[in-house]
């Protein structure tokens, strides 16, 4: 169980990383918060054993970096999928094999840890198989903000500042990344506004 | 069914991050940010963040800060050629040399300052060298007062250089806990490691497709590779609970069981996991034994 400094359970994202420039034990409180988001977000991407070395890294970066941070910005979390995302570029071979594999197969090369969980796998149906080739052949970029908004749940906004672009260009990516999705589903209504 | 409906339900159902994962992951970054790189901008000393409560025997993988007891102490210095050893503001901060030099050595510098730490170097599957794999309170020499805290962080060795200087933080009621540090080095051929465990997500032979196989087929591909089996049972239950263990080293199952899990034994042994049965041996004594 983890207990947090009374004064710091209210805080801001913002406010926290600000305190660790003098006081650099509280930067401990942004994983907390965070680690376990991240760390279910890359697991869909890459699985658990490279989530846990990314998570790792994610918030060692993060604390060396935390002189840079806007402290204006109250909520860290699109800060640290970006960090996150910056470290899964290395493995994008690795994460379009096991979408591929996914598609041919139908079973999930992904492998849970077996502490964790006992999973009978049952064998994908057609359209996720259909999706996870589609993921697999788009381009890196238009991935990474497709899931960083269906997976992440990160806003247009959010996932702008992770990935430090414009927002016009991760609504034009989005657009692209699910037409594409769309396409490879048997085209659905191309004219549907978007949620 | 929108395509963005359809891609939030794919692996959707992944596990959360584990315990021991999670506990591994905050101990790289308390290592980080109580090492002398992360001092801060002014040498003001505020409260610190209790971070998080060890309790009883069970083994951990962590670092944690705690609120100092009282106020300032007198330093009490320890030095010898290997080590260094400080304690002020309630905090020990342990700096050994050379890890790998002779552990026997450190351990009678901790117990003439008061501590009971034990640093092994242990042997592990590769890339894990060099990194500190395990964190462990055993029970304590004395009562730990109601309320209180302990915390123990330590550094992975640095990668640019053959010795392992390290740098250890213990604090609270140190003098009343049992530490036991576990540092890999690199294993011998044939050697067993020390960190091998189901769990690791991973499969333990690159290229090669272990999990969800027939026994028959996962030893045959092994032995085509020149690799031999081990065997551990699960006993987990659907929400995770449970506990896989080492068996007799000559029992083997039947071919046409699964593979659960693996994991490398030793360079040229890898470990296959199959889940219970009635009729299965029970555990060796001191066998390895993971889970609740």
């Amino acid at each position: 169980m983890t207990a947090v400094d009374a004064e710091l359970i209210e805080a801001g994202d913002g406010e926290i990383i600000r305190s660790s420039l003098d006081e650099p034990e509280r930067f401990a409180v942004l994983f907390d918060r965070y680690a376990r988001q991240v760390h279910r977000y890359v697991s869909r991407r890459l699985g658990t054993q490279l989530a846990d070395d990314i998570v790792g890294e994610t918030f060692l970066i993060a604390f060396r970096r935390r002189e840079t941070y806007d402290p204006a910005r109250t909520l860290a979390r699109p800060w640290l999928y970006g960090i996150a995302t910056t470290l899964m570029a290395r493995h994008r071979r690795s994460e379009e094999r096991f979408l591929r594999a996914l598609q041919r197969t139908g079973t999930d090369p992904l492998p849970e840890p077996m502490a964790e969980t006992v999973v009978r796998r049952v064998a994908a149906g057609a359209q996720e198989r259909t999706l996870a080739g589609a993921l697999a052949r788009l381009p890196r970029g238009d991935r990474d903000v497709l899931l960083l908004v269906a997976w992440a749940d990160l806003s247009y906004g959010e996932t702008a500042q992770a990935l430090d672009i414009p927002l016009g260009t991760v609504r034009s990516r989005l657009h692209r990344a699910r037409r594409r999705l769309r396409e490879a589903l048997g085209g659905a209504d191309p004219t549907r506004e978007e949620n | 069914m929108d395509e963005i409906t359809l891609l939030k339900e794919l692996r959707a159902d992944r596990a959360a991050m584990s315990a021991r994962a999670e506990e591994a992951a905050r101990a790289r970054l308390m290592a980080e940010i109580t090492g002398p790189a992360a001092a801060p901008r002014r040498g003001t000393r505020g409260r610190r963040l209790v971070f998080g409560a060890l309790a009883g025997t069970a083994a951990v993988t962590t670092a944690v800060l705690v609120v100092p007891a009282l106020g300032p102490e007198p330093l009490r210095d320890y030095a010898n050629a290997a080590m260094r050893i400080e304690r002020g503001n309630g905090t020990w901060r342990v700096e050994i040399k050379d890890a790998y030099a002779d552990p026997g050595e450190f351990g009678r510098a901790f117990a003439k300052v008061g501590l009971d730490i034990d640093l092994r170097i242990v042997p592990v599957s590769p890339r894990r060298e060099r990194r500190v794999i395990q964190v462990m309170m055993k029970e304590g020499r004395g009562s730990v007062p109601e309320g209180r805290t302990n915390s123990f962080s330590v550094s992975d060795c640095p990668a640019d250089r053959p010795e392992c200087p390290l740098t250890m933080t213990v604090s609270g009621d140190a003098e009343s806990m049992r530490w036991q540090v576990w540092l890999g080095r690199e294993a011998r051929p044939g050697e067993r490691y020390a960190d091998g465990s189901p769990g690791l997500g991973r499969e333990p032979v690159p290229g090669l497709r272990l999990i969800g196989r027939s026994v028959r087929d996962a030893t045959a591909l092994l032995r085509e590779r020149g690799l031999k089996t081990a065997f551990h049972i699960d006993e987990f239950q659907p929400d995770g609970s449970g506990t896989a263990y080492e068996v007799d080293p000559s029992w083997r199952p039947s071919g046409g069981r699964r593979v659960t899990d693996a994991w490398p034994f030793s360079s040229d042994t890898v470990t296959l996991l199959v889940s219970s049965r009635p009729g299965d041996p029970k555990p060796v004594p001191g066998a390895d034994l993971f889970g609740d």
